[in-house]
């Protein structure tokens, strides 16, 4: 199946409407709106000179400015993908044009971000899918804010279409809503009354 | 066993011995935990006792923070006939440590039945930064995540092989695990009944058989269960949980206060929401990238610079080892017993408020290994036709990443945190004795953590005498007491003008309004110690 006829078949199903639902009250619209089409990579922290200088050998394999460089690129490129940052503290990367104590996908889509993970890796792997992968890997490199709020909001529309249907409990699309009800409703708390 | 398998494993286990035996007495420095276990050991053979004077105590009490002390008697023997020195101290540590590996091993055989997949995973908690690092010292935490998989390996053997000897002694280890180190009382007994839980779920007939040995283990547990509520065990966890941590409580107030305290906001800005919040965030800060790849822990004494818990070039073969195992062995004991561990053991490190903790978070070490294993296991069989060479590339990159941790952690560490390891203590303690009866009142700086416990242990301090004059000082915010005085030597911030005259002053970098008489050098050659004389 070719991509367009991929996502010709799943525009028809409940995970567009969850995907564009949570498109919709993601909290990264208030950075993007505000003017912040791109984000700035965070500096590193900086490496400690090596202890012992007089090696030549030690410090070219060791110390030299690329392995440093490697070390700080990495450091700097997994904040992208740190708990804190997607969970619990989105103004940590994006500076105040982000609500205070929010990470940059709602609590409940960070748990789904993590099951949507779990589904593409344990089952075959679509274009579409791989697709998504690509721009959430690396939208840090075209510090693309729009493409990696996509991708994020993406994975936690497939957890959530995977816990739906596999379990299909009422009580458990009851609780989600609800979960969701309430951090929208702390989204926009933080966000008109706490957000400067 | 194959004949290669064993020359393999054999092979593995001495490489394990040499890299966490190498210089184990000298580097790292020996730190006041360490010692505190050590001279709790000589003050037990002495007489009988622990230096607050207690006969044969649960816990030890030197710094007011009532640690289990179960190490204190695996390292009994080891003190008696090595002397009191940081070898004797460690070796019960390295020791285990080794046979964790071995113990790795047969738990993935005996679950997986590959000889492969187990032999990598071997190799790779063989040359893990993590464990080694844990190795190489006498770590409570490491000894513990011993026991702890041995109870599991014999549990496992039980459910296996039915051999009944199993069934009755699995509960051992699990127990003692539960008398060495603090973490391991949540991780243990959580651990424990979710795998027990997954395999009677199967088999409900089988329930009656695990009554016996389900009593001894609780019998067994008894001591530390009622030293936990009634002897202060408790109070470890006031001083580090999460609970000591005042920021979600001025972080509710700020919020409430922004809603000029309406009731609306007392509700969604609950501060019990505000510290569920925080562990869920100490909880998951254990799965961030940056902690396992690049940075590690914070603390300096629990971590190698410039160096994450695991190397990076592993990155890519976890998340193939998770491919792997969900894809090729989802319904196996393996997978589940792996997932299931690698998400209760941080649980006891989030529950404090110092994460992520490399020390109490110690046991994931074991999933991830295993979950890396596997990515190394899949990655040579999808690689075998392509690349030829597929295991000499990635023992290259093994090589350097070992070499880049072993320079990390022997040479830049010592150099780059002596203060963390309290270097020079060693140096300090000889000079101190040597001195002790010509000057009427030696001061010793307090900038280095707990420095009375490294006196004694450095100048074998007879036991007896502490014993009659220890005086803990009130706990601080995190419940750690110590000793400002033995004899004539004050351990304390050195304060030049409220020292008396005939004093000989050992100090940090304190402000001193004189030229210090002799200098005792970190090994960056960075001062560590001034001596001056009042």
């Amino acid at each position: 199946m070719g991509i367009s006829s991929y996502i010709k078949s799943i525009l028809s199903t409940k995970i567009s409407l969850i995907f564009l639902i949570l498109l919709v009250f993601n909290p990264w619209n208030l950075y993007i709106f505000s003017g912040h089409q791109s984000f700035v990579l965070p500096a590193a922290t900086s490496i400690p000179s090596p202890a012992s200088d007089n090696n030549p050998l030690d410090l070219l394999l060791l110390h030299s400015p690329i392995t440093n460089q490697i070390h700080q690129f990495f450091s700097a490129y997994f904040n992208f993908f740190s708990p804190r940052f997607l969970a619990f503290d989105g103004q940590w990367l994006l500076g105040s044009d982000f609500p205070p104590y929010l990470g940059s996908l709602l609590f409940p889509s960070f748990i789904f971000f993590i099951i949507g993970f779990y589904v593409i890796l344990s089952q075959k792997i679509n274009r579409l899918n791989l697709l998504v992968i690509s721009l959430l890997l690396l939208s840090p490199f075209f510090k693309s804010a729009l493409i990696f709020s996509v991708s994020l909001t993406y994975f936690a529309t497939l957890g959530i279409n995977f816990t739906i249907t596999k379990y299909k409990s009422i009580y458990l699309k009851l609780f989600i809503l609800v979960t969701y009800l309430l951090s929208f409703l702390y989204y926009f708390d933080l966000r008109l009354f706490h957000h400067l | 066993m194959k004949y290669i398998h064993k020359i393999i494993l054999i092979s593995i286990l001495l490489l394990a011995i040499f890299l966490r035996f190498y210089k184990i007495d000298t580097i790292p420095s020996l730190n006041p935990d360490e010692a505190a276990l050590g001279y709790n050991d000589y003050s037990l053979l002495q007489t009988g006792k622990d230096i607050l004077g207690s006969s044969w105590p649960l816990h030890i009490k030197s710094f007011g923070d009532y640690q289990p002390n179960g190490y204190a008697y695996l390292a009994l023997p080891f003190v008696k006939f090595l002397g009191l020195n940081p070898l004797a101290v460690r070796l019960p540590n390295l020791i285990l440590s080794v046979l964790t590996i071995f113990i790795v091993y047969k738990l993935v055989l005996l679950l997986s039945k590959s000889n492969a997949l187990s032999l990598y995973s071997a190799i790779v908690l063989t040359l893990s930064p993590w464990h080694i690092h844990f190795s190489r010292g006498a770590w409570e935490s490491s000894t513990a995540l011993f026991f702890l998989l041995l109870g599991i390996y014999w549990f496992y053997t039980y459910i296996i092989h039915k051999k009944y000897i199993y069934l009755f002694i699995f509960p051992l280890p699990l127990v003692i695990s539960l008398y060495v180190y603090n973490a391991v009382r949540i991780i243990a007994p959580i651990l424990f009944i979710v795998l027990f839980y997954s395999y009677i779920v199967h088999h409900k007939t089988e329930l009656k058989k695990f009554i016996l040995p389900f009593l001894i283990g609780i019998i067994l547990s008894i001591p530390v269960i009622v030293s936990l509520i009634y002897s202060g065990g408790a109070s470890r966890f006031n001083g580090v949980g999460l609970t000591a941590d005042l920021g979600p409580i001025l972080r509710s107030e700020e919020l409430i206060n922004q809603h000029q305290n309406s009731q609306f906001s007392h509700i969604i800005h609950n501060k019990r929401i505000l510290y569920l919040y925080a562990w869920a965030q100490n909880y998951t800060s254990h799965f961030d990238p940056n902690f396992l790849f690049t940075k590690g822990d914070d603390v300096p004494r629990l971590k190698s610079p410039n160096m994450g818990q695991l190397y990076l070039l592993e990155l890519p073969f976890l998340i193939i080892g998770i491919v792997f195992l969900l894809k090729h062995y989802r319904s196996n004991a393996l997978t589940f017993f792996i997932f299931s561990f690698l998400f209760i053991a941080p649980l006891a490190s989030s529950l404090t408020f110092q994460t992520p903790s490399a020390l109490r978070s110690l046991p994931m070490v074991i999933p991830l290994t295993i979950i890396i294993a596997a990515g190394l296991h899949y990655f040579f069989q999808l690689t075998a036709k392509l690349v030829p060479h597929n295991y000499f590339f990635i023992s290259i990159f093994y090589i350097y990443s070992l070499f880049f941790f072993l320079d990390a952690n022997l040479i830049q560490a010592p150099n780059l945190y002596p203060f963390a390891w309290n270097t020079g203590f060693d140096q300090v303690v000889p000079l101190i004795n040597a001195n002790k009866n010509k000057f009427k009142n030696i001061y010793l700086t307090n900038k280095y953590d707990q420095p009375y416990i490294l006196y004694l242990f450095y100048s074998k301090y007879p036991p007896q005498n502490i014993q009659s004059q220890i005086k803990l000082t009130p706990p601080d915010q995190y419940g750690f007491s110590t000793v400002t005085q033995i004899d004539n030597i004050h351990f304390e911030k050195i304060n030049w003008n409220n020292i008396p005259i005939s004093s000989l002053v050992i100090a940090s970098d304190e402000i001193i309004p004189t030229i210090p008489t002799q200098i005792i050098n970190f090994p960056n050659s960075s001062p560590g110690f001034k001596i001056y004389i009042k």
